[in-house]
């Protein structure tokens, strides 16, 4: 006999996946499949639905809001009544009173021990962690809403949709399946388990938890720290965990999805219901999902195309670039621009920035000591360099040099990033303008000096803003072309770290051309020190550091 | 080959039968808990296993030997386990799933139809129940009902849509 009870049959499928049959409940369902044939067909059925509903991407089932999920309409309470008056009796599998179920709360779920997401780091690049992380991302409950999973911990220029009042650096993050929309500028999320996402405007999300977050538009960035493996960003059509890495995502409004990993390697899963591919991607691949068609393919990895890093304090939004041009420092820049030129220089007695770097201060002017620089917070210092009393301090730490000789102890033009200076000539300025020898001014960037004077740069402030290892410097320098062609104008040249000279280049003069120097650095080495002093004489020594660069990765 | 392009290699076969290993699994085993963890168990033992694939041929039949015998484990396992079927039982559900995979493939298209074809209400419920994946009284404590009625509401719309989804899987067949 084949009849069955099938809202029986499910009704007790369904406390069995939920974990409360009852022994009785258990030998009724086994017996209801025993020997029954459409029994077992609606039972299969029934997984079948019930797996495909708990597999994320599998089925669509329309996301409703906060608002509608609560507010059921009264017909579903009359059904519900009437369910309740025919309803079984519950076995209960613990002592737990039907009056504190009606009660509603907001409760947090006990925690799945068994599969437990940090203990298995120590598996990091083993296939089990994979396995792990897969099934944990999948299967494991989220965590409920409701509950502090991330802090706003910087912006810049951010413009929130929605808002009366933009959100302040500080101030968290529900998790919820509300979205979030930020029309423009930069914001960074720092989220409980030390993930840090960077979001480029404008951009659609949402704060799932503690390690999922939902892309629905827009460019985030991910760095993701060991503790945090198993960091998830779902969009439209893709899902990306996080292997320990670092990557960027972009998600477009046809639901379009491209992953471009940079550190590491994430899982990329993707695909149809019943055709879903999952794959790793390491670094430097990117993978780009279709969301119309499910396709995946590859892509060029762009490792410029996401912000990474950004700082409101400094102004910095950091794309990855490898290099940090000192010129575009030295006049206010965040380093991140190559052919800087502006006229806005450093007063080399005062430290103070002075808007025409590039005239010349006639008869020189007196150095006073080393002055900081706190108007640039990569700039640590500058100051005239004159050995003639032993000993010049190039640093805010005490660092000093004996090596520049006695100087006349003047500078005679603020420090600059300008080919095009003022030179006095009888009384008035005519323009000047600087160059070297196989280096055109429209596509170089330049420090310009004239002797003596030195600038001292913090490796550390910079370090501190940008995670990234500064590995060596490189510059051209020399004596800019003059057409007086005096033999008496040549500088001496110097590049220091700590204090200590790494190069000492004298009497340079015009006829020397263009030198290069490239000084690897170490991540212990904190000042890198660039200065010019007389040679000979001081007369026209324009001493030029042309495209003086910080090479970081 | 490479460990690095074997582990790929497994990765991408495993990710990609992920799914019908857990199926399988899960319909073997109703308990959502005890099923991921047999899931976990295969997956592993697939890794360890690994070598003895042999490429080309059909990992999904190969993989699914693997999650029965963890299965038939679990049932065979001295400790208590949250589900006991006889083994007629067992046999019989394992051979019906052995049968017309392809129909099962085909009749699960049909479910997002079947599922507009519920009132908004009931979608309500499952939307929370299953994209939340909470259990039946965590979700009466969200929505404030008693637990039992809600079972039997669940019930009920998990028949309409096992209905739905056979009775469209008939009509195909049909045309």
């Amino acid at each position: 006999m084949d009849n069955f009870n099938k809202n029986e049959l499910s009704r007790l499928i369904i406390e069995s996946l939920d974990g409360d049959i009852s022994p009785e409940g258990l030998a009724r369902m086994d017996q209801l499949l025993c020997g029954n044939r459409k029994a077992v067909e609606y039972y299969v059925w029934h997984l079948r639905i019930y797996s495909t509903f708990v597999t994320p991407g599998e089925i669509f089932v329309e996301n409703f809001n906060a608002e509608q999920k609560d507010m059921f309409d009264i017909e579903l309470w009359k059904e519900l009544a009437e369910e309740e008056k025919t309803a079984l009796p519950i076995q209960e599998s613990r002592e737990e009173s039907e009056r504190e179920l009606i009660q509603k709360v907001v409760y947090r779920p006990r925690e799945k021990d068994r599969l437990n997401k940090y203990s298995i780091f120590s598996f990091v690049v083993s296939a089990a962690a994979v396995i792990l992380l897969f099934l944990y991302v999948k299967f494991v409950p989220p965590k409920q809403y409701g509950f502090h999973v991330a802090t706003l911990s910087d912006s810049i220029g951010a413009k929130w949709a929605d808002m009366n009042d933009q959100m302040k650096i500080g101030e968290g993050f529900i998790s919820s399946d509300k979205s979030l929309l930020l029309r423009q500028g930069y914001v960074e999320l720092l989220f409980d388990n030390q993930t840090k996402i960077t979001l480029e405007g404008p951009a659609e999300f949402q704060v799932l938890s503690e390690d999922q977050i939902k892309l629905l538009y827009g460019r985030l960035y991910a760095i993701v720290p060991q503790r945090a493996i198993g960091f998830t960003v779902n969009t439209l059509s893709a899902q990306i965990i996080d292997l320990g890495t670092e990557f960027g995502i972009e998600a477009n409004s046809r639901g379009d999805t491209a992953l471009h990993v940079t550190k590491g390697k994430t899982v990329l899963i993707a695909g149809e219901e019943t055709n879903k591919v999952g794959m790793e991607v390491k670094k430097g691949i990117a993978k780009k999902v279709v969301a119309n068609d499910q396709t995946i393919s590859d892509i060029s990895c762009d490792e410029h195309l996401f912000v990474r890093e950004i700082d409101s304090a400094s102004d910095i939004i950091w794309r990855g670039e490898k290099q940090l041009h000192l010129a575009d420092v030295v006049s206010g820049g965040t380093g991140f621009k190559s052919h800087t030129k502006r006229t806005v220089g450093i007063d080399v007695g005062s430290g103070k920035m002075v808007n025409n770097a590039n005239q010349e201060i006639p008869g020189g002017s007196q150095g006073a000591g080393y002055a900081s620089v706190p108007e640039l917070p990569f700039v640590d210092g500058v100051f005239v360099p004159d050995c003639g009393n032993g000993s010049t301090k190039v640093s805010s730490e005490g660092h000093t040099c004996s090596e520049f000789g006695d100087t006349n102890g003047k500078y005679y033009i603020p420090i600059g990033s300008s080919f095009d200076v003022y030179v006095d000539y009888k009384k008035s300025f005519i323009k000047s303008e600087l160059s070297l020898k196989d280096f055109s001014a429209e596509e170089s960037s330049v420090i310009s000096l004239h002797a003596n004077a030195g600038i001292t740069f913090d490796l550390n402030a910079i370090r501190s803003r940008i995670p990234a290892r500064i590995v060596r410097f490189h510059t051209a320098y020399g004596i800019s072309w003059n057409d007086e062609a005096r033999t008496s104008i040549a500088s001496d040249f110097y590049v220091l770290v700590d204090g200590q000279p790494r190069m000492v280049s004298r009497d340079v003069s015009e006829a020397d051309g263009s030198k290069t120097v490239s000084i690897p650095l170490q991540d212990g080495d904190r000042f890198l020190t660039l200065a010019c002093t007389e040679g000979q004489s001081n007369d026209g020594d324009w001493s030029l550091f042309v495209n003086p660069i910080l090479e970081i990765e | 080959m490479q460990k690095d392009d074997r582990h790929a290699e497994y990765i991408e076969l495993l990710m990609s039968n992920m799914n019908a290993i857990y199926r399988y699994v899960v319909t073997m085993v109703p308990h959502a808990e005890d099923s991921e963890d047999i899931l976990q168990e295969t997956s592993k033992l697939i890794w360890v296993k690994f070598e003895d694939f042999q490429q080309g041929t059909d990992f999904k039949n190969w993989a699914l030997t693997i999650a029965r015998y963890k299965v038939l484990s679990y049932y065979r396992s001295k400790q208590q386990n949250k589900v006991k079927f006889s083994s007629q039982t067992i046999d019989a559900i394992s051979d019906f799933l052995e049968e017309r995979e392809e129909d099962k493939d085909e009749g699960i298209k049909f479910l997002q139809e079947c599922l507009s074809r519920l009132t908004v209400n009931d979608r309500k419920l499952i939307q929370q129940k299953y994209n939340q994946k909470i259990t039946t009284k965590q979700l009466a404590i969200q929505i404030g009902r008693p637990v039992s009625g809600l079972y039997s509401t669940l019930a009920r719309i998990q028949r309409l849509l096992v209905d739905c989804v056979q009775r469209s899987l008939t009509q195909r067949s049909f045309d």
